[in-house]
């Protein structure tokens, strides 16, 4: 060694080095285009020509509250996230409750329940396209069959109806279209699962075992014990699934059909056919910062209305 | 009492795992089929074994079928090439990144930490429209570039924060032996930690591999020449062409599941031990 180092260098510029990749991808991918994205939203302009780019102030933003297919498409993401996070988080409870349980198979019923989740996409959602069918579909054939060895016996027993049963239509209804695509979801409710799993798995089974001693009944201590537990994973998994929640593109962009009459208009989608199908990037920019906004607000309110309900643990190591 | 309740719990999670499985085996039960017998065949009566009469025997040939009609085996190798290239750009630069929030100071690194978090709760969609301009004023549309580069600026917060997380759980003594030895803070990086961090970088890879086999919306936004589409936009194209050949779309859509379910079977165990599943076993 010619030069001796000091075994805890204090300060030096090796930190910037090795965050520089992230650095830089910060700076101009993230940041620098966000900023932007305020100035442009202030423009008209279809993002071909330099010379087609107009300054017209607020007057996107003003136009909003009068603009239909704004308060479409908000109203439809805002009444999909109402329905589909709080589906999801009673699914992924109780998934992770029911691997729990198990005490020697943990890793495969987990990798089980969480495997819908790893194979979402695409291929996933034609899968649901097909499943959904209204006439040829394996579900509505299902339900067709279970009806049908119940009809004879009701109208027997005198209790038939008079009008017949009817196929919920799925994906082809304005009223069907969100809760199809939010059963879809429930399928790949795997990824709340882990979340939940991992912070119950963080309790030692000792505490679980003292409440016990103590004479608490199951309810008690799923209220007393486990509940405070988990409620860091229980924002996280609400901030996380309002967010995707509102930015649910891939279902709405494959699934949509005139049928529905735009109830799968989603504001990604409204944002995507803005900017890439009608050229209106100032007017798809603008309604980017809102949606940004609507989710910074929510999300820095939840938080501080849940400070003091919300026990937080943050060990090393630990998410 | 507590002797049968073991018992009911298995009966819910295995019934609750059919479930779970039933839209995969319709979809391989459709992939072999005839489109007339998808429709009208009763769904419990499966021909498995597989008879002669032509009608009801299995349909192989709609593999063959389905990966011929469209540049099938061409959008495979765009998704695969496409997914290594953003996979590596993950890995290595987020651990770089990881690693400069959990061992090396440097000033700002503070604010620097706090922007990370923030950018981890950033919707992404949000910047779907801005980094469209970048991307279009460097010209990189209808290249793979905005589907590539972006992953080797870091690559996620996420997989940043997950890196970091290990690094600090590192005990000090590693690194001042290392230190004492002589290592430059890129030995200590390259031949102490990362060797290290094997189980992180399993589920990095594992989950990055798998966003990025699945990316649809990228994809769409910045390819327009189908002969560059990956496989997520060219199921797209099955949807818009073949929608009354459910079983072409099937076997399609099956054969795009493969690759990410053989990652999640090869990475289920780095996956599993970070949250801890499998500490019991060990």
């Amino acid at each position: 060694m010619s030069r001796p180092r000091s075994p805890h260098p204090r300060r030096g510029t090796s930190g910037y080095r090795f965050a520089a990749p992230w650095l830089v991808g910060l700076v101009l991918l993230q940041l620098g285009p966000m900023i932007a994205a305020a100035g442009l939203a202030m423009t008209t302009w279809d993002g071909l020509s330099d010379s087609t780019l107009q300054w017209v102030g607020t007057k996107h933003f003003q136009g909003l509250p009068s603009d239909g297919l704004f308060s479409r498409a908000l109203a439809n993401s805002a009444t999909y996230t109402a329905i589909n996070v709080p589906a999801q988080l009673f699914a992924a409870l109780g998934m992770a409750l029911l691997v729990k349980q198990s005490r020697r198979h943990r890793g495969f019923w987990a990798t089980l329940y969480y495997l819908p989740h790893i194979l979402g996409g695409v291929a996933t959602i034609l899968i649901w396209w097909w499943l959904f069918n209204p006439q040829v579909g394996p579900i509505n054939r299902a339900i067709g069959a279970v009806y049908g060895s119940v009809d004879g016996p009701l109208a027997a027993l005198g209790l038939g109806t008079s009008r017949g049963w009817s196929l919920p239509p799925w994906l082809y209804s304005p009223a069907w279209a969100k809760p199809s695509v939010v059963i879809m979801n429930l399928w790949q409710a795997g990824a709340g699962m882990l979340i939940f799993l991992a912070a119950l798995l963080r309790g030692d089974d000792t505490v679980f075992e003292a409440a016990m001693l103590d004479g608490a009944g199951r309810p008690r201590r799923f209220w007393h014990v486990t509940l405070p537990l988990i409620s860091p994973a229980i924002l996280f998994n609400v901030v996380t699934g309002v967010a995707f929640s509102m930015q649910a593109f891939a279902p709405a962009f494959l699934l949509q059909n005139w049928q529905q009459q735009d109830s799968l208009l989603f504001y990604v989608l409204l944002i995507y056919r803005s900017a890439f199908e009608l050229h209106r990037f100032g007017y798809a920019a603008a309604l980017a910062w809102v949606l940004l906004a609507i989710l910074i607000v929510f999300t820095g309110t939840l938080v501080f209305l849940t400070r003091r309900w919300v026990h937080y643990d943050f060990e090393e190591g630990t998410l | 009492m507590n002797r049968v309740r073991p018992w009911l719990w298995t009966i819910a999670r295995t019934l609750l795992g059919v479930v779970l499985l039933m839209p995969l085996a319709w979809a391989l039960w459709a992939s072999l089929q005839t489109v007339d017998r998808i429709f009208t065949a009763p769904l419990a009566s499966a021909q498995w074994p597989a008879t002669n009469d032509g009608e009801t025997s299995l349909q192989w040939q709609n593999y063959g079928e389905a990966v011929s009609r469209l540049p099938f085996l061409r959008f495979l190798l765009n998704s695969g090439l496409i997914t290594t290239a953003a996979t590596l750009g993950t890995v290595f630069t987020s651990s770089l990144t990881g690693f400069a929030f959990a061992r090396l100071r440097w000033r700002g690194r503070g604010v620097c930490f706090v922007l990370l978090l923030a950018t981890m709760m950033l919707p992404a969609q949000v910047l779907l429209v801005p980094q469209f301009l970048v991307f279009e004023h460097l010209g990189w549309v209808n290249t793979y570039k905005p589907l590539i580069v972006p992953s080797w600026l870091g690559g996620s917060a996420f997989f940043i924060f997950l890196f970091r997380q290990f690094f600090r759980s590192i005990p000090q003594s590693y690194e001042d032996a290392a230190r004492l030895d002589g290592a430059t803070d890129w030995q200590l990086y390259r031949h102490v930690m990362l060797p290290m961090a094997r189980p992180v970088i399993g589920a990095v890879v594992a989950l990055s591999a798998v966003f990025h086999w699945q990316d649809f919306i990228n994809p769409l936004v910045y390819l327009s020449d189908f002969q560059t589409y990956p496989v997520s936009v060219g199921l797209r194209m099955y949807q818009a062409m073949e929608g009354s050949w459910p079983n072409l779309m099937m076997a399609a859509s099956l054969i795009a599941l493969l690759p990410p379910l053989v990652v999640i079977f090869v990475a289920q165990r780095y996956l599993m031990r970070n949250i801890g599943v499998d500490r019991t076993r060990r």
